[in-house]
């Protein structure tokens, strides 16, 4: 269905204009849901980022389309299909997949770097380090392996060349040990495509080798907040969780998730110790363009402007 | 819950209150998108209140303004490192990126800016709206699809901008405010 050009011209110029000012207002219920999120739940970086799903690179289209999990979004989305914005649905489907592959671990891991080798190096970087556990991720399409250390300290490494990513100390993470010397039986190939045939068509986001209930396990991660634990050493599928995060079948545990927020490489905290202090940046006083009246529209681009906001 | 710096709990709320809307609208008039200004406004806060917990602040003010920048030009580099080589001077990729903002599809479509207004509008009125300013129908075609005659649908036309003049005068609810 052909789909026409919204004609604001159609609208009186003061309409547009207070639209425009309107725009500059924050959303009050967003305000305050901010709020409760930061002041009653405690809620940290990576879980936001978890919620949000921006990518910075999709179209616009993603962002309005991820409100529909509001009530009210809803509404508006009942309203555009009875208009006929059926093929903005379309296009909503289309930018999820892009981002998906952003954090997908893909089936073919040819050129992938083996677990055992990939821990052999890390414990040639870290001598008497003991390593608790290896995670495969892909962090904007470069796959990396997350080796994690007894006292909650990690190294990323490229999974293809085993090139030292950053060794950022960031959070502590309890898991059990994966003994030293562990052979797994199956390769981590093998262990993505029992897990995906168990969930075929969701999108996994991170392979984990670790030890649950004393069993070494892959442990594999979706991007829906699903899981499927397969037993490292012959193939066994131990637990299958789905997106809401029911058991299918497979043994209790009382395992969570949390041990994702420790993902490191976004850009958060690596070099923020910065901010607030004298830096590269030209002065202090940032934060221009953000006064209390209600035309400011100075557009304060450059970095050196510092006036216009007062207490 | 947070007990870092020199600011009690109940203050950094008042803080929180006062400073929401500044540092929204910041981003708002770099990006020029409702929810990528909201987007950050989160990273903002949510990076802010987490230094506070750790750290000894003098200044939350210029604290906060200082993790604002630095997540605005994380922004930018997430968004155009495909298309810049050298991040080395941050003023010259402000510019850049300024500048690429408008070519990147980041503003807002006009529907999205529009439609929390229209949806607080009675469905008759909406409907017509929708119709001829979202859809671009002519009034003939708007009356044929509603099966009414041309003379209902300029008057429900200009009834529904008068209501949209009565909406824009209230704070921005995103929908929730009835006229």
């Amino acid at each position: 269905m052909e789909r026409k050009r919204c004609n604001m011209s159609k609208l009186p110029s003061d309409i547009t204009k207070l639209i425009d000012a309107r725009q500059l207002e924050i959303d009050q219920t967003f305000k305050s849901n901010l709020k409760n999120q930061l002041f009653k739940e405690n809620i940290t970086m990576a879980k936001a980022k978890k919620q949000s799903k921006l990518n910075f690179g999709a179209p616009v289209w993603q962002n309005f389309f991820k409100k529909l999990n509001t009530a009210s979004g809803l509404a508006v989305l009942s309203l555009l299909v009875v208009v006929g914005g059926a093929s903005a649905l379309i296009s909503s489907n289309q930018t999820k997949q892009n981002s998906e592959r952003q954090v997908e671990i893909p089936a073919n891991l040819d050129g992938v770097m083996a677990i055992s080798d990939i821990r052999a190096k890390a414990l040639a970087d870290v001598p008497g380090g003991t390593i608790t556990g290896v995670e495969l991720e892909n962090e904007e399409g470069v796959l990396l392996y997350k080796v994690k250390f007894s006292d909650g300290s990690f190294r990323l490494y490229d999974a293809k060349t085993g090139q030292l990513v950053t060794n950022l100390n960031d959070g502590v993470e309890r898991d059990e040990t994966v003994p030293a010397g562990f052979v797994p039986g199956i390769d981590i190939a093998t262990a993505r495509s029992i897990a995906q045939n168990q969930r075929p068509g969701k999108t996994i986001n991170k392979i984990e080798l670790e030890t649950e209930n004393g069993v070494v396990v892959y442990s594999v991660r979706f991007t829906d907040d699903g899981r499927v634990d397969v037993n490292a050493k012959d193939g066994s599928v131990l637990r299958v969780r789905g997106a809401d995060g029911a058991r299918v079948g497979g043994s209790d545990d009382s395992g969570d998730d949390s041990g994702d927020d420790n993902s490191g490489s976004s850009s958060d905290d690596s070099d923020d110790d910065s901010s607030g202090r004298d830096d590269d940046s030209n002065d202090d006083n940032s934060g221009s363009g953000s006064d209390d009246s209600e035309d400011d529209n100075s557009g304060s681009d450059s970095s050196g402007s510092g006036g216009g906001s007062d207490d | 819950m947070y007990s870092g710096g020199y600011m009690q709990n109940d203050k950094l709320d008042e803080f929180y209150d006062v400073y929401a809307d500044k540092v929204y609208k910041f981003f708002y008039i770099k990006c020029l998108n409702r929810s990528i200004a909201e987007d950050l406004t989160s990273e903002t806060f949510i990076s802010f209140m987490d230094r506070v917990a750790k750290n000894k602040i003098d200044d939350h003010k210029k604290y906060l303004y200082g993790i604002m920048r630095n997540t605005w030009v994380e922004f930018l580099k997430q968004r155009y490192k495909a298309q810049i080589t050298d991040f080395e001077s941050v003023e010259n990729f402000e510019e850049y990126a300024t500048q690429a903002v408008y070519d990147f599809e980041v503003t807002e479509d006009p529907v999205s800016r529009l439609m929390p207004y229209v949806k607080q509008l009675p469905e008759k009125q909406r409907m017509v709206v929708m119709m001829r300013v979202f859809q671009n129908m002519s009034v003939r075609d708007t009356a044929d699809a509603l099966e009414k005659d041309s003379n209902y649908v300029k008057t429900t036309y200009s009834r529904a901008i008068k209501k949209l003049r009565l909406i824009l005068e209230k704070p921005y609810l995103d929908g929730k405010e009835t006229v």
